[in-house]
């Protein structure tokens, strides 16, 4: 008699005994009863409801994805969460340099995370007296770059000593520490060898910049250079040699092209014939402004 | 339940028919919840854990960006994660290794909760669907795993009742 339910007697009469379970009763250890088996079965059905939702739900999602890339004509692409771009730890923080603190300058290392204290107080005390003033809120809510800004290069006394007060400020953004003020340098070119930058912003005039990008690679110093790039195409094409050859890392100050948005809205407006020149007229600038897309391509 | 109840490990703990069931559906729940989040993951091949890891606060903040902050504890991190999301759930729903997966599911929630607590003082940048002081969504469901691991019913109604390892361990309790 394996069937539990004919068998009172043989349910176990101690309640506590692990014996018992769904497969059998405590009478035969090989055998597993019908009402054990639908019992240990329960989940099925769960499973059952669960599928169907699944596909269900999986098929509209799709549809729905495809007919946004559709209407717009884009392909799917990996968005554009960077795990690179979460702040490293500590020993990995990357120095650097700054050449020229002048409006460009100031911005950039702002921008680092590095505000001048004067900046500081009057961006708090715009956002007192007008609370739609966001410049301070945006600022606090920049990530931690894990950078520290270890040199200063400028002609200027004023200018290299508030890019040393903003390399020591007390306040940063996204929680990041204070770092120990900038050292000074008169000459570019003794930075670059101080060995104590990693990474140069090059925010000097437009006809420095070749030099200072050329220089910089040969040092191995990663650049950021401030757009223009350079006066001419010479110059362009040396800075460029200079990048290859030695492997350093640069970036133009027009990243903004690299962001996900522009990319997207690039492909659309290449796929898209409203997006064309009309020929015949002269008309330049295509029917509908380029950034005007940007919140579309965003929903990519 | 009948008499047949009387041999059901849950109704021999004292439970009644609706305390049992309650449990089970419980138990399912949240293994169809964890099934999901695990099943979606790995659907999605964009997923990433960079972005909760990355957002991290209070004092274990600096392990968790640590984490995500090395492309390959980065990989390891997120196939441990949906896979075991996947595997959890699918042994919470049938009933299977039910104690260990509940272990798991405990200590994976648990590192969910430090590592983005809704502490006051505390902001993320991933907006979230309700209001939360100190108890959040993470935080209830790692009480039920505790409740499904202090009234466990895997081996009543679930495939570990069963599987013979878990006769044999009853088998030699019964003769003890």
């Amino acid at each position: 008699m394996n069937d539990e339910t004919n068998n009172p007697g043989t349910a176990n009469p101690n309640p506590s005994d692990a014996a018992s379970s769904a497969g059998g009763s405590g009478a035969g250890w090989d055998t597993v009863t019908r009402r054990g088996l639908l019992k240990a079965l329960v989940s099925i059905p769960f499973f059952g409801a669960f599928f169907l939702a699944y596909f269900k739900k999986k098929a509209v999602d799709d549809m729905k994805k495809q007919a946004i890339l559709a209407e717009l004509g884009v392909s799917e692409s990996a968005p554009a969460v960077i795990p690179e771009m979460v702040s490293r730890p500590p020993s990995e923080r990357i120095r650097l340099g700054l050449i020229g603190n002048g409006w460009e300058g100031r911005s950039l290392i702002r921008y680092a995370g590095f505000a001048h204290p004067d900046w500081i107080e009057e961006s708090r005390q715009a956002a007192r007296e007008n609370p739609g003033n966001r410049q301070f809120e945006t600022f606090m809510n920049q990530d931690d770059l894990n950078v520290a800004l270890t040199g200063v290069c400028d002609v200027f006394d004023k200018r290299a000593e508030a890019a040393i007060a903003a390399s020591a400020v007390e306040l940063r953004p996204g929680g990041a520490s204070q770092n120990p003020p900038a050292k000074r340098f008169l000459r570019y070119t003794d930075m670059y060898e101080s060995g104590e930058i990693d990474a140069v912003i090059i925010a000097a005039p437009d006809h420095w910049h070749r030099q200072m990008t050329v220089d910089a690679a040969n040092a191995g110093i990663h650049v950021y250079c401030e757009k223009c790039m350079s006066r001419t195409e010479e110059d362009a094409n040396a800075m460029y040699n200079a990048v290859k050859e030695t492997g350093i890392v640069f970036q133009l100050g027009h990243q903004n092209r690299q962001s996900e948005a522009h990319m997207k809205a690039q492909e659309i407006m290449s796929t898209d014939n409203r997006f064309r020149s009309v020929p015949g007229t002269g008309a330049k600038r295509s029917p509908i402004q380029p950034r005007a897309l940007l919140p579309l391509a965003l929903l990519v | 339940m009948q008499q047949s109840g009387k041999s059901d490990i849950a109704f021999a703990q004292g439970f009644s028919g609706l305390q049992t069931w309650v449990l089970v559906i419980l138990r399912i729940l949240v293994g169809w919840h964890f099934f999901y989040e695990g099943l979606a993951k790995l659907m999605n091949e964009y997923w990433t854990s960079a972005g909760y890891l990355g957002a991290s606060q209070w004092w274990f903040s600096g392990f968790f960006v640590g984490l995500a902050s090395n492309s390959t504890t980065l990989a390891i991190v997120d196939v441990i994660n949906s896979w075991g999301l996947l595997l959890i759930g699918l042994g919470l729903m049938l009933g299977l290794f039910t104690r260990s997966v509940t272990i798991a599911a405990i200590v994976l929630l648990f590192l969910y909760y430090i590592a983005a607590p809704p502490f006051p003082g505390y902001s993320y940048s991933i907006p979230m669907e309700g209001s939360y002081l100190i108890v959040n969504k993470v935080l209830l469901e790692l009480c039920a795993a505790f409740v499904l691991l202090a009234f466990p019913t895997g081996k009543a109604y679930g495939l570990d009742g069963l599987v013979p390892w878990n006769k044999t361990r009853a088998l030699k309790q019964a003769n003890a």
